[in-house]
């Protein structure tokens, strides 16, 4: 009997396992109608609320907790919660007012304390990583001496030397402010952070999904969603297919959709783009360590002959911008360098290099590259067109710590990476690649050595006027796209794609205009 | 093997496969301090500073003074904390584990409830179409790797019929995707092995004896065929199950599940030792648990197994 | 009377890699009720295949031609379905190879209630079970119920299959070589059950058997084949004191207890079986004839019968 009892639980189990298959189907539909009335659900490539442990608790983009001072348009700094600032004592001094009445999302009041315990806070955890921007006051903010209430709306900070650039490093990730009871004792968040965002966070669950809810007593224009959730779905075709077949309504953050499944949603009329800068720039590294590019004239080979706009419209839909300039080109110290392509002029140099001999080289790829952008692709194109120049390129594709190591090492002649902006004001990045002992330049096997540039950077790091600095990086800019310590491609382009019947899922410089997003009117 | 020696046998299992784990680590070529500083793209660290994070880290120290330093934590029941993210490793696995745990059970439940009685059946019509279809079907689906089923589910299934969500997890319907694409492999090594073991088994003596006594086919194949036939079934479901939970790793990626293949492999490049220790251990174990598991059913389903005297 | 089984002209044909094997010429039997009728001859004379066609056990590449008469039915002729309600019913089969007969996973006690568990009205089987094992001359039957087949001896297990067979109360039990590799007490506890049983409950029993000594004992009637032939069938007194077919004759004076003289010859290749009279190569009485012709089955006396040119009326 017991026997039968088994066989018989055996068999129901099988029917229902079918039966659940088949029948789902209007349930699912029906939970996807359901949510549909209550928020809008977009996707993300990554958590964008890692939680209590990071730096931020959530990534700007989200809109939950607001800086001091914000990021405009073309990379200037702007208004945040700081409304003006003044600089005095030869920019050892900043007094920094802060607007009328606000409140956190816990009620409590935006003054001088809460600005000060906020700075003590991030004082103390600096260095803390971050998987969005590593938060280091200690170097953002070096040299700081005090942080002093000069009345409820006005903070001053006063420096040992004169930061004439302060506002540059403060800019969103340099300056986030949350309500004092957001810290627990060690520095960490306990609980949910109150920032002072048009947006809420209500909950989120580790890699899975974060839910806004808008926040009713925003000073400025509220949001126009009552409620967004952002899921986190790590896998590019997945979050695609997600989008397309309308379980969620628009893709944010970097990398949301690559440029080939833009172009496939452009004929598609359900579906809207937007397009918009990017902060990040793609380069060739050359390892200057050694034979061949140790020697200048292969490396301007290099940028010579790699028609960079031929690269551009083929992988990325000319979504980019070629470039032949060291630093991005958001920056407000940018300096347009020509882009010269020659292939006579390349094969030439080249030939003086290599004396006729063939050289085999191996290009090295991080295998992220692989996923976020079309680099196999784009590594092939590089290794065809090298052959011309008598280079016969081999492609590794290695694990994001294996290529770090091989560029430490110096195993490798040529690497593709990308280069983002930590401040708006280049010189750490110029430092790292064009000084002799510069972080980036050892750390990749750069091998770059030019007493000029050196020469300058020390320069840079006395002046205060921004003109003047502007001068001085724009020299500095100059000998890099004649020298070559690196050989940027171009810079990318910020893509988000959504539903059509969604609207204001505009793609920004950083992040997206998250409280513009709202459904059609039908 | 005496209870003792087993547990004897575990424990050495456990601590050589996390020495293992270790040294292989160690080995491959990489920095977790330079992953820490760099992990956010943006900034290039100095030499002082990786020094001073690899001393933070403890990571110059001697090789099998870390390993000991990381064991003795162990033994106090702590699998120390993430290099990356700071977090307990041993709260990420336990917060992890359900996830996992329950795409393993759908794919086993799947595996089974479909590999089986399809084994059965195609031994009961052995040589006929439905034998030969199903030969076909079987080698199909061992030759499929999995990320190709599950991108052709995902778009046959979300984007084409809208029957099934693409990814993350909440509801029962999250989860037959994953757990479909995970148990097809196992569903047809299982189909293959049942019917193999059952037509092993129908010519035998005592399926004679039972058809004599008019049983109906289908009781017979219950209890005379299926449980004689459990028995090899028994190990690779055993071996079949421990795998899944230790990582149905691109099933979760692609689905994006939360789970526990997806945490070690994300923990592997960037190599964060705490968590690829962490996760060794624990797949050790889990192992470990299952093949007990297993000995113990295999008691339970073949009396002669089990210690017994003989009658007189 | 009328018999309760018939086998009427049974032929078997196995299809092999060697090509298609017959195993059984040509049989026609009949069986009366309440008699023990044993059915003798060496390996490969297709004693077993013949008893197994009752009951459409033979395996799937066996072809079988003929009729087998039960209860005015054609058992040959009757689907799985209906064949199941005959099976353990009222025909049922005593395996042979007690070591393999017996599921190794399942406990005694399931594997006997299985036998019996048609008899609806029947509510304590277990009770029923336990004084049948006790019949057998077995102790403990409460303690063999709960019991695994690999903690019996060869013996044990033969005997709980006769009870399985005859537990169900069925018309004819048919019991397929029983002592065969046993030892002799265990011998003696077989051959003791079996006649129990048919004494008791007066079911037919059709041995199917090699060893002469036990089908002396226990046997009413015997029939002997040869290569898939019924060569002989007669009283089994009569048969042991004057054998109708030299190849009886033959078996019986192989026995150690009557001298062991060895059969001429060798055993007879099935595929490839001699013409006419398949026992000639090996008859010292054997005449041109005998290879021409088969000899007709002939009723020599009363209820005897053979198939030799011996008894044929004289031409």
């Amino acid at each position: 009997m017991k026997q039968r009892l088994k066989n018989i639980g055996l068999f129901f189990l099988i029917v229902s396992l079918l039966a659940g298959i088949i029948g789902c189907s209007n349930v699912a539909n029906q939970t996807a109608n359901h949510a549909d009335e209550k928020e809008i659900v977009l996707a993300a490539p990554r958590d964008l609320a890692p939680g209590e442990k990071d730096a931020y608790y959530t990534s700007i983009i989200t809109y939950v907790w607001e800086p001091l001072v914000g990021m405009g348009e073309n990379g200037e700094p702007i208004p945040g919660l700081a409304t003006s600032w003044e600089m005095a004592n030869g920019a050892k001094e900043w007094i920094f007012t802060l607007r009328k009445g606000m409140k956190f999302h816990d009620g409590k009041p935006v003054n001088a304390d809460a600005v000060v315990t906020n700075y003590k806070r991030h004082w103390e955890v600096s260095p803390k990583n971050s998987p969005f921007y590593t938060l280091d006051f200690k170097k953002s903010y070096a040299g700081l001496q005090a942080i002093e209430k000069v009345d409820e709306q006005r903070v001053k900070f006063v420096f040992e030397q004169p930061q004439p650039t302060l506002l540059y490093a403060m800019e969103n990730f340099g300056s986030p402010i949350y309500s004092p009871d957001s810290f627990a004792e060690n520095g960490d968040f306990k609980g949910i952070p109150a920032g002072t965002g048009p947006f809420k966070l209500v909950s989120h669950e580790k890699d899975h999904y974060m839910l806004l809810e808008r926040n009713e007593e925003y000073y400025g224009e509220k949001a126009k969603a009552k409620q967004i959730r952002i899921n986190v779905i790590p896998d590019a075709d997945t979050r695609f297919s997600a989008l397309k077949s309308g379980e969620i309504m628009g893709v944010i953050d970097l990398g949301a959709i690559s440029p080939d499944q833009a172009n496939q949603l452009k004929q598609n009329h359900d579906f809207s783009i937007s397009v918009n800068k990017s902060s990040v720039s793609h380069y060739i590294h050359p390892n200057g360590t050694k034979y061949p590019f140790n020697d200048v004239k292969m490396r301007q080979a290099v940028s010579l002959l790699l028609d960079r706009k031929q690269l551009v419209d083929s992988l990325y839909g000319g979504y980019a911008t070629p470039t032949a300039t060291m630093i991005n080109a958001m920056s407000p110290f940018y300096v347009e360098q020509p882009i010269e392509h020659s292939p006579e002029k390349a094969k030439k140099l080249a030939n003086e290099v290599l004396q006729g001999k063939r050289k085999s080289v191996t290009l090295i790829v991080p295998s992220y590259g692989i996923d976020r952008y079309p680099y196999k692709a784009q590594a092939e194109w590089v290794q065809a067109v090298l052959k011309e120049i008598g280079l016969d390129v081999s492609i590794k594709i290695l694990d994001g710590a294996a290529f770090k190591e091989a560029q430490r090492t110096g195993d490798y002649n040529l690497a593709l990476a990308t280069q983002g902006l930590p401040n708006m004001d280049p010189y750490t990045l110029l430092a790292n690649y064009m000084q002799s002992h510069g972080a980036s330049n050892k750390n990749y096997s750069l091998g770059y050595q030019n007493a000029e540039a050196d020469a300058l950077l020390k320069d840079v790091q006395k002046t205060l006027n921004i003109e003047e600095r502007k001068k001085i990086y724009g020299c500095l800019l100059q000998i890099a796209a004649q020298d070559w310590p690196t050989i940027p491609l171009f810079h990318d382009a910020t893509l988000v794609s959504s539903n059509a019947k969604l609207q204001g899922l505009n793609a920004l410089p950083y992040g997206v205009t998250l409280p513009q997003i709202e459904r059609k009117k039908e | 093997m005496t209870g003792r020696q087993k547990l004897i046998g575990s424990i050495c299992t456990l601590l050589g496969a996390s020495l293992l784990a270790f040294v292989l680590g160690v080995i491959a070529p990489g920095d977790p301090a330079l992953e820490v500083l760099s992990m956010n793209g943006l900034n290039e660290p100095t030499e002082a500073e990786i020094a001073a994070k690899r001393e933070e880290l403890g990571l110059n120290l001697p090789i099998w003074k870390q390993y000991m330093h990381w064991l003795g934590m162990v033994l106090q029941g702590d699998l120390g904390v993430s290099y990356i993210t700071q977090q307990s490793v041993s709260a990420e696995l336990i917060q992890r584990l359900p996830i996992t745990l329950s795409l393993a059970c759908g794919a086993l439940a799947f595996a089974i409830g479909f590999g089986i009685p399809g084994g059965i059946i195609l031994a009961m019509f052995h040589n006929r179409w439905i034998d030969y279809a199903g030969r076909a079907w079987i080698t199909i689906w061992t030759a499929f790797p999995s990320f190709l089923n599950a991108i052709l589910f995902i778009i046959a299934f979300s984007e084409v019929l809208h029957w099934l969500p693409t990814s993350g997890y909440g509801t029962w319907q999250h989860f037959i995707m994953p757990s479909i694409v995970l148990g097809l492999g196992t569903s047809a090594v299982l189909m293959r092995l049942t019917r193999a073991a059952v037509l092993d088994i129908l010519p035998q003596q005592y399926i004679v004896t039972a058809r004599a006594k008019g049983i109906h086919m289908f009781i017979l194949m219950l209890r005379h065929v299926l449980l004689n036939a459990f028995i090899p079934l028994i190990t690779v479901i055993g071996n079949y199950f421990g795998g899944i939970l230790g990582g149905a790793v691109i099933a979760e990626v692609i689905f994006s599940l939360p789970g526990i293949g997806r945490f070690a492999v994300e923990g592997i490049f960037r190599r964060d030792y705490p968590v690829m220790q962490g996760y060794v251990l624990f797949m050790a174990c889990v192992y470990v648990l299952f093949n007990t598991v297993v000995d113990i059913l295999y008691g339970l389903i073949h009396p002669q197994l089990r210690r017994s005297e003989v009658l007189k | 009377m009328k018999p309760l089984l018939s086998f009427e002209h049974i032929s078997c044909y196995f299809s092999t890699s060697f090509g298609e094997l017959q195993a059984v010429r040509d049989v026609s039997l009949d069986l009366y009720e309440g008699e023990i009728f044993g059915l003798i001859g060496e390996t490969g004379s297709g004693k077993s295949v013949l008893g197994l066609t009752a009951l459409q056990l033979l395996p799937a590449n066996a072809r079988v031609t003929g009729e087998v008469r039960f209860e005015n039915k054609s058992l040959l002729q009757l689907s799985e379905k209906e064949m199941r309600h005959v099976r353990g019913k009222k025909i049922a089969l005593i395996p042979q190879n007690p070591a393999s007969s017996l599921n190794p996973v399942l406990k005694i006690r399931t594997q006997l209630r299985e036998a019996v568990r048609h008899q609806k009205e029947l509510k304590d089987k277990d009770g029923y079970l336990a004084s049948w094992l006790q019949a057998v001359s077995f102790s403990y039957p409460i303690k063999l119920l709960q019991s695994y087949p690999f903690q019996l001896s060869g013996g044990m297990k033969q005997r709980i299959l006769t009870i399985m067979g005859a537990a169900g109360q069925p018309k004819l039990l048919i019991a397929d070589e029983p002592t065969k590799g046993l030892d002799a007490p265990a011998r003696h506890d077989v051959v003791e059950a079996l006649r129990n049983v048919c004494r008791q409950t007066g079911t037919t029993l059709l041995v199917i058997t090699h060893d002469l000594h036990v089908a002396q004992i226990l046997c009413d009637r015997i029939g002997v084949m040869y290569a898939g032939r019924l060569v002989e069938s007669n009283d089994t007194d009569s048969l042991f004191a004057t054998p109708g077919h030299p190849y009886t004759e033959a078996l019986l004076l192989a026995r150690p207890t009557a001298g062991m003289k060895p059969m001429a010859g060798d055993s007879p290749n099935l595929l490839q079986v001699p013409s006419g009279c398949a026992f000639h190569p090996r008859c010292s009485y054997a005449s041109e004839m005998c290879v021409e012709q088969l000899p007709p089955w002939t009723e020599y006396g009363q209820k005897k019968y053979a198939r030799c040119f011996l008894h044929a009326p004289s031409t």
